[in-house]
């Protein structure tokens, strides 16, 4: 968000407010916690209801990526990004494979990670292991996308001190996250959630009458880019080529099957009361793509009309330099500004709280208790999630202000995408075939990752711009984890079935 | 839910309607301020989330 004009000590006060407002609700969720178990500190005791459900779910989905990377990827690509639209809709049509059945198994079984219900599932420690590297490597990922998008944000905010602003940023919005997160787990997460969800829908409907106030209807916009297109050989307003429409096609799928097993996504089902919140709460999910990345694009769309010209990482900041033209033009827009770039903020933070919860739960029990503290009561347990949360989350600041410059974060999203993706069998199949084998799935898992990463950084002449033909890397790697999983299944089941056979006649000659 | 036949069927034909590969490359139509096939592509969005939303209001989905 570099060239915002300086913000005044009236603006400082109101975001230190604001900050100091999450502080107070994880005090609040702190004094609301009625045991001292990880089920209540890491899923909230008996469960949200549908309205607390649908603003955690929107909260959580909806981040730092939708604001910076999403405005971003539109500016450098034009209307084209409009597939954002399609994907985000493409993770709730997946829930439906799913969700439901694992929230009833989730109910009756207590889980709390998604890794209890792969060992539930296949009591196979091997597959449960590695479903929960993949997903913490998947949630450090997503933290640190949110951690640099925090940088980048108060780096907009102080543009004269550009690199010391992202430091102070990344530091100070991380180390307010983690504790209120600490005090108050699952409640606080959820309720700051709430908060935020609230201030991201009025800041970003309030943001967009706005510029089109001040930059004129959207049809002009989209006459500018046509108009680029005819002179300089662009595709920004054009009908996308066959290449784009490959890629459309890999991102629907890939994010579709990917995003829906964010391990944050699959404890909000674990949480919902019953399961009919948890339907109200995605039928209402299911509308909310159109309202937001409809906002989303329009906002990309006008940048790129009007300030032509950044790339790279670089193109991330563009949101910022829209919102200087709002807060320049009246004292209505400085007062806008500054509630947008609360809820900027707020949805970093909302996103980033509920991933370093995931990461710390799936770290303690799929990882500390399953492998080298079986016996760990409930009390040390929760303690131990709360030592990693902040060692993690340590470690994580310190590569995110190492990486400063080093990444879009659009490139940071497609790898959790072609690592994400290969989980999918694993739960819609697992809870669709009876007949599905673990080791058949470790064994698919372990195939599909390894091409995914093979293809993503093996440096293969028909990779071009880390996709095949426009596939992404993920995309075509599940293919093969698919399957590996489903014929391995049917010869171990053959197998089975052969010996028990075996058996059965051995013991009547006998 | 999504596993029967004819709402899979739904969602295939979706999937191919909102990628917008059936349009003329060269067309500058534009609707509401936006070029055309965007607008196509946001309609079809708008059916896939109201199909979601009956599938929801419908299923009875049982262990």
């Amino acid at each position: 968000m570099n060239n915002l004009a300086p913000l005044g000590i009236g603006s400082w006060l109101f975001i230190g407010c604001y900050l100091c407002s999450l502080l107070l609700i994880g005090w609040l969720a702190k004094q609301a916690r009625t045991e001292d178990t990880m089920q209540d500190f890491y899923l909230a005791g008996s469960g949200f209801g549908p309205v607390m459900l649908f603003m955690t779910l929107f909260a959580t989905q909806y981040s730092g990526n939708t604001f910076f990377a999403f405005t971003g990827a539109t500016y450098r690509i034009g209307y084209s990004w409009i597939v954002c639209l399609h994907f985000m809709t493409a993770i709730i049509v997946v829930y439906l494979l799913f969700a439901e059945r694992l929230h009833i198994l989730a109910k009756q079984r207590n889980y709390l990670t998604p890794g209890d219900f792969v060992q539930d599932r296949y009591q196979n420690k091997a597959l449960t292991i590695i479903v929960a590297i993949v997903m913490i490597a998947v949630l450090c990922n997503f933290l640190l996308a949110q951690l640099m998008a925090m940088g980048r944000a108060m780096e907009g905010l102080n543009p004269n001190n550009g690199p010391a602003a992202y430091n102070i940023g990344v530091v100070v919005l991380a180390l307010i996250m983690v504790v209120y997160g600490t005090l108050g787990g699952m409640r606080a997460v959820v309720w700051t959630d709430a908060l935020q969800g609230a201030i991201l829908i009025v800041g970003f409907a309030l943001l967009v009458v706005s510029l089109l106030d001040l930059f004129g209807p959207i049809g002009k916009a989209t006459q500018i880019l046509m108009e680029r297109d005819k002179v300089s050989g662009t595709r920004f307003a054009s009908v996308p080529n066959a290449a784009q429409c490959r890629e459309w096609l890999s991102y629907i799928i890939g994010v579709g099957f990917a995003f829906a097993f964010y391990p944050q996504a699959i404890q909000r089902i674990y949480a919902a009361r019953n399961t009919v919140t948890l339907k109200r709460s995605l039928l209402v999910m299911s509308f909310m793509p159109l309202p937001t990345m409809v906002i989303v694009v329009v906002t990309g769309v006008i940048a790129l009309a009007y300030f032509p010209g950044l790339e790279g990482a670089s193109a991330d900041q563009i949101f910022g330099s829209l919102l200087r033209e709002v807060q320049m033009s009246s004292i209505f827009g400085y007062g806008l500004v500054l509630v947008i770039l609360s809820a900027v903020l707020a949805a970093m933070m909302s996103t980033a709280d509920s991933a370093l919860l995931s990461l710390s739960s799936m770290l303690t029990k799929d990882i500390f208790a399953r492998c080298f503290y079986t016996l760990a009561s409930q009390e040390q347990l929760t303690l131990v999630g709360k030592v990693f949360s902040w060692t993690m989350l340590l470690l994580l600041v310190l590569l995110a202000i190492a990486l400063r410059e080093e990444a879009s974060l659009v490139q940071l999203l497609d790898r959790k995408l072609d690592l994400l993706i290969q989980i999918a069998p694993v739960f819609i199949l697992g809870l669709r075939w009876r007949s599905l084998n673990g080791s058949a799935a470790a064994i698919g898992l372990l195939t599909g990752i390894s091409i995914a990463l093979i293809l993503a950084y093996g440096d293969l002449a028909f990779v071009h711009n880390g996709k095949i033909f426009n596939f992404h890397p993920g995309v075509v790697a599940v293919i093969p984890n698919l399957t590996i999983t489903i014929l391995l299944s049917l010869w171990f089941n053959r197998r089975l079935i052969v010996n028990k056979n075996v058996q059965k006649s051995s013991s009547i000659n006998t | 839910m999504l596993t029967r036949f004819p709402t899979f069927l739904v969602y295939i034909i979706l999937l191919t309607l909102a990628v917008p590969w059936y349009w003329d490359s060269d067309s500058q139509l534009i609707w509401f301020g936006f070029p055309a096939w965007v607008v196509t592509s946001v309609l079809i969005s708008l059916i896939a989330s109201i199909v979601t939303c009956v599938i929801f209001l419908r299923s009875h989905d049982n262990t």
